[in-house]
């Protein structure tokens, strides 16, 4: 019975997950930035960017090479970007023994994300 | 047990973070122009933003209605535009010099829709002051308001005739006497829609060729620049037919094949630098090696992170003007 409970449950537990992740993918929820891209580090553990994007909504935002609308040109200095972001992210960089973390992202920018040219 | 009440709380994990998501607004930022008869996502997102006001709503019942939305751009979506459009003059209408809406979703309805898609100032119709003409714009248009300094984002376009518009985003304008560089070409006395927008039409007595742009006025000289192709009529703007190879190292040389390249000056711009004077003997060819900023940190990650793949997205800038928006060259840099 408690098998069937956990096999009920599992499935309801990804259907919901699922959904999520779908609407999630077709609206491209997340919070708004938009600035020009000042500096742009390159994270070689994690192999994604660390960006900091000025005014007028800026911040700091790790870019994870995921797909982009026109113009696609982060993670460039000097461009201006505008999109979503979604809280989180973490840039990881070699150190004597490992990787460790640098900065503390406002949040990943998520595929929902235009850029200047 | 211990496994149920596990699942019990992930479950409520999971439906919490799925019902926040559907909560949390449109979210699409329209990039691209959208006309009666096209299909696409983006008419769907479309036809929620206007259903989302009982004033533009697309249609009551059947296709197109609240909870029915489709990807096609019809008549009834094109007529719900049109209401979109004058309800929002001030902005989409007015500064295009039009007194009616035209059902056609342009710069300035998108970056209306964009407004209001991701939330911002989204009941401020009759104030200018905060709005844009290029959908990246909707943030230049939250900089601040008068003391706000003069800064140069980008064109709406990169590429135009004489003769045509294109709107300067950015901040700090003044309602007039702005001044727009371009090149060794000074157009003066230009009025700004509001102080992030720029309309600016290209002088008849400017010859063909790419430009710097630049803007000033009495707070000083933006300390951006960005750049335009005035193009000659009947000129044809550079084509990226074939990349060669598509996939390899950060020292590969790198061919691109198609039409319209110059003898001389060519650029590449991509989202890992750009590359310029580049020669094209043929017209047809364009061979060059980039030359990476961060090539020692960018090696590191491809030997580090397995698999990991670097896209890079590049157009071809020239005095014929700009490689298509929708399709860039793309190379992608990994270890083989």
């Amino acid at each position: 019975m408690k098998r069937k409970i956990a096999i009920i449950i599992a499935i309801f537990l990804v259907t919901a997950a699922a959904s999520g992740f779908i609407f999630y993918r077709t609206n491209g929820a997340g919070l708004p930035y938009g600035g020009m891209v000042i500096t742009s580090f390159f994270c070689p553990c994690s192999g994604n960017w660390l960006l900091t994007i000025g005014p007028p909504m800026g911040g700091t935002f790790m870019y994870n090479n995921t797909p982009q609308f026109a113009h696609e040109q982060l993670p460039r200095v000097g461009v201006w970007s505008v999109g979503l972001y979604t809280p989180g992210g973490i840039c990881l960089v070699p150190v004597t023994h490992g990787c460790a973390p640098v900065g503390v992202p406002k949040g990943t920018i998520t595929p929902t994300v235009g850029t200047s040219l | 047990m211990f496994k149920a009440q596990f699942f019990t709380v992930l479950v409520f994990f999971f439906l919490f973070f799925s019902f926040s998501y559907a909560q949390s607004g449109f979210g699409t930022v329209f990039y691209d122009d959208l006309r009666e008869g096209m299909s696409s996502p983006n008419v769907l997102s479309l036809q929620k933003i206007l259903n989302s006001d009982p004033a533009t709503q697309v249609a009551v019942l059947g296709p197109g209605s609240p909870g029915n939305e489709t990807q096609y751009f019809g008549k009834a979506t094109r007529a719900a535009i049109i209401r979109f459009q004058n309800k929002y003059a001030a902005e989409i209408l007015s500064p295009a010099g039009l007194s009616s809406g035209t059902g056609y979703v342009g710069p300035l309805t998108r970056a209306a829709l964009n407004r209001i898609s991701l939330g911002l100032n989204s009941e401020n119709s009759g104030n200018s002051e905060n709005e844009s003409g290029n959908p990246l714009n909707n943030f230049t248009g939250q900089f601040g308001s008068a003391s706000e300094e003069l800064h140069l984002a980008f064109p709406s376009s990169y590429e135009g005739k004489t003769g045509s518009t294109i709107i300067l985003s950015g901040s700090g304008f003044t309602p007039t006497s702005n001044t727009v560089h371009l090149g060794p070409n000074k157009i003066e006395n230009i009025k700004a829609q509001n102080s992030s927008m720029i309309s600016l039409t290209i002088p008849q007595n400017i010859s063909p060729g790419r430009y710097e742009i630049s803007v000033s006025n009495q707070k000083g000289i933006a300390p951006e620049k960005s750049f335009f192709v005035v193009t000659a009529p009947g000129s044809a703007r550079p084509v990226i037919e074939k990349v060669e190879p598509t996939v390899g190292g950060l020292n590969q040389s790198i061919k691109i094949t198609g039409a319209n390249f110059s003898p001389t000056g060519n650029e590449v711009r991509s989202n890992f630098g750009i590359f310029s004077n580049l020669s094209s003997s043929d017209g047809k060819t364009i061979i060059f090696t980039p030359q990476f900023s961060l090539a020692a940190d960018l090696q590191s990650g491809l030997d580090k992170v397995n698999g990991l793949e670097l896209k890079m997205n590049f157009y071809v800038v020239n005095g014929n003007g700009v490689s298509g928006k929708n399709n860039p060259g793309v190379y992608i840099i990994k270890n083989i």
